[in-house]
């Protein structure tokens, strides 16, 4: 068994040139696949860490029974109720899963400088979560930004009193608000808007800082505030929404089936998506989607060009070496044998071309990386670095892949003439 | 030949044209906006407007008292408590807000809804002959109240409606209802008006609203009635409509 191993090796040597382009062909593949694949590893966690904290997302978002879809048209009958955010709160206190929750409230009125007012769409979230959720390793990793603000600071940095609110730079623009609070100017606006109840309401609040939403349409309105400051406007104590940070992300399905259950038995009816939702996270699942199709196409296009590679060199290889064949079988070995004599050989090819392909994707990866290439993806504020980060298990998944698509290859091309008689193979001529 | 033939067609025009309604929609107009708190006295006018909406099985109300001078108007709450001293100025056609505490007043716009169905323009003196161009449709009985039919068509962007459908009594010359129109022609809500009141302007009395009732052309069910009150002559210096005096 041995010797065949040691004899396909040795084989690898007789025909030096065509086993060169076809391990260049399959380490050239796997180098490529390895770039794809660290292109979509740093991509989906970028939006997965970027949608799950920096969007505020978390991993689960609690809504009233209906208040997902209602909420933004009647906010009095969707929101969440004090007396349902106890009961909540109690519920999510009691969960071993349940790591930290934010209450969160958003809605649209007129933002003024006391000259103009144009319209608003306000997020309204704990700044100490914020903060929180800013400082979370996986952002850290991930984002590799320091903070999202393009201007000032974190309203977790202001008393509550002042009202410290973030402009989306558009609308910053549009209210001629060229400085924040830390930088002395008058930095005051006022939101105006109807309350839940119906009357008009108006407050004070001071920008501390800007920041780009990456879309044009929200770039003129986005407003982050304090939920609170919110609720003063809306005259209300409800809440739109929790969201929900877990200790083990893996478990969002499970918790959410339970928040749900227990909430339901407490009488305090709700609705819990998960963050990967479509409904919930529309850009998230639509770009990993868009990659993953993407990114099957290119697997399936260098499995095609790496199999036929093989196909054609082991085909040609074989045909020449006919009568070493009939040699073979008629000194004593067997059709299988003298198969996997083949098979083994591409094994050998393959395995050393991976290990190749395998350093040059590293190679290319350090590389790209080194160069610091800066793209405008859609959505993404300030551009993002064209970083690449190689995934360990998918190297040895797509690895296994090519190295069994290599062998499967082989061992059809030698089937047919396995099948040849002896005397035909000495004969040297295939029919 | 073709100068007899242009004679003959320049009289059949002309007489097309004398055919028409002679009924300006300026001069309906200039008179049915005094019946709702417009031009009545150079000096100034009083009312109260006693605000009450049902939306969505609850109600709410809200006092304004009002002050009305030319093309400036000061409305400001007087109930309930937790809003008393909120005032929205109106300055020709720009709306200003302000509250007890607020930093600076804020800019709104007519259309905003103010409470229920009213909006910000409603609530002070009507002047849809300053900002709406007329035209008169025909004749309508309304409610057993023989019409004219107008259609308004907004002047400028900054005006509450895009278009008006306006029914004007013949007698008296008065608005009696009205259809609110989006930019595409869909009527969104719908008002009709009463003229219980009377205002003495320089020993004339002249008809003043008493009533509109606004409806929801989608939700019948939610409704806001004004009750206006107390008309009466006054004279407001101008400053009291200057914003920059109200954070002081």
């Amino acid at each position: 068994m041995s010797k065949l191993w040691f004899l396909a090796l040795r084989n690898l040597s007789r025909n030096m040139r065509r086993n060169l382009a076809t391990g260049s062909a399959i380490a050239l593949g796997f180098a490529g696949i390895l770039l794809l694949g660290g292109y979509v590893n740093r991509i989906s966690n970028y939006l997965r860490v970027y949608t799950v904290y920096v969007m505020h997302t978390g991993h689960l978002a609690l809504f009233a029974k209906d208040g997902f879809e209602k909420f933004q048209y009647k906010p009095l009958k969707y929101s969440i109720s004090h007396d349902a955010q106890v009961a909540i709160e109690q519920v999510m206190h009691d969960d071993p899963q349940v790591d930290y929750f934010e209450h969160q409230l958003s809605g649209a009125g007129l933002i003024g400088n006391g000259r103009i007012s144009v319209p608003f769409y306000a997020k309204g979230y704990e700044p100490l979560v914020d903060q929180r959720v800013q400082s979370e390793p996986e952002v850290k990793k991930w984002i590799a930004k320091n903070g999202y603000f393009a201007k000032g600071r974190g309203l977790w940095n202001y008393p509550e009193e002042l009202g410290g609110l973030a402009l989306s730079r558009g609308l910053a623009f549009g209210l001629g608000k060229k400085l924040v609070h830390d930088e002395g100017g008058d930095a005051n606006v006022q939101l105006i808007s109807g309350t839940w109840q119906g009357s008009l309401n108006a407050i004070d609040a001071e920008v501390v800082a800007y920041f780009n939403t990456g879309f044009r349409e929200t770039d003129n309105s986005a407003i982050y505030i304090n939920y609170k400051k919110l609720q003063q406007l809306y005259d209300t104590e409800n809440i739109g929404r929790y969201s929900i940070w877990l200790k083990d992300d893996s478990q969002t399905k499970q918790v959410a089936a339970r928040l749900t259950s227990k909430l339901e038995q407490a009488g305090v009816p709700v609705e819990v998506v998960v963050w990967d939702e479509e409904r919930l996270s529309p850009y998230y699942t639509g770009t990993m989607q868009f990659l993953h199709s993407l990114v099957s196409f290119i697997g399936i296009v260098l499995a095609t060009v790496i199999s036929f590679s093989v196909l054609n060199s082991t085909t040609m290889t074989v045909v020449e070496r006919l009568q070493e064949i009939g040699m073979y079988r008629s000194i004593g070995f067997r059709r299988g044998q003298v198969s996997r004599m083949f098979v083994n050989e591409s094994f050998w090819l393959a395995l050393a071309s991976l290990v190749i392909g395998a350093v040059l994707g590293y190679v290319a990866i350090s590389l790209i990386n080194a160069a610091k290439i800066i793209y405008h993806p859609p959505g993404v504020p300030d551009g993002l670095q064209l970083k690449l980060v190689a995934n360990t298990p998918f190297l040895f998944i797509a690895g296994a892949v090519i190295l069994g698509l290599t062998l499967l290859t082989t061992y059809f091309a030698v089937l047919r003439t396995m099948r040849m008689r002896v005397a035909d193979l000495l004969g040297g001529t295939r029919r | 030949m073709i100068s007899v033939m242009l004679i003959v067609s320049g009289l059949m025009f002309s007489s097309a044209e004398a055919a028409a309604p002679k009924v300006a929609a300026e001069d309906l107009l200039k008179t049915s906006d005094r019946g709702r708190g417009a031009t009545v006295s150079l000096e100034g006018i009083n009312w109260t407007a006693d605000i009450t909406t049902k939306e969505n099985e609850t109600t709410n109300q809200a006092v304004y008292q009002i002050k009305c001078r030319g093309n400036d108007a000061l409305a400001e709450v007087t109930s309930p408590p937790r809003q008393k001293g909120e005032v929205i100025i109106f300055n020709d056609r720009v709306l200003w807000f302000y509250k007890p505490g607020l930093k600076k007043p804020v800019s709104i716009s007519a259309r905003q809804k103010l409470m229920g169905q009213a909006a910000n323009g409603d609530i002070a003196s009507t002047q849809y002959f300053r900002d709406y161009d007329g035209t008169v449709l025909g004749e309508e009985v309304v409610d057993g109240v023989k019409t004219y039919k107008l259609e308004l068509v907004a002047k400028a962007k900054n005006v509450t409606y895009d278009k008006i459908r306006y029914w004007i009594s013949k007698s008296q010359k008065l608005g009696v209802k009205a259809e609110y129109l989006t930019v595409s022609g869909d009527v969104f809500k719908s008002a009709t008006f009463k003229y219980g009141n009377n205002i003495k302007v320089h020993g004339v009395a002249y008809p003043f609203v008493s009533e509109m009732v606004i409806k929801d052309a989608y939700n019948t069910n939610n409704e806001t009635t004004i009750r206006y009150k107390d008309p009466s002559e006054a004279s407001h210096p101008t400053s009291i409509f200057n914003v920059n005096n109200l954070v002081r």
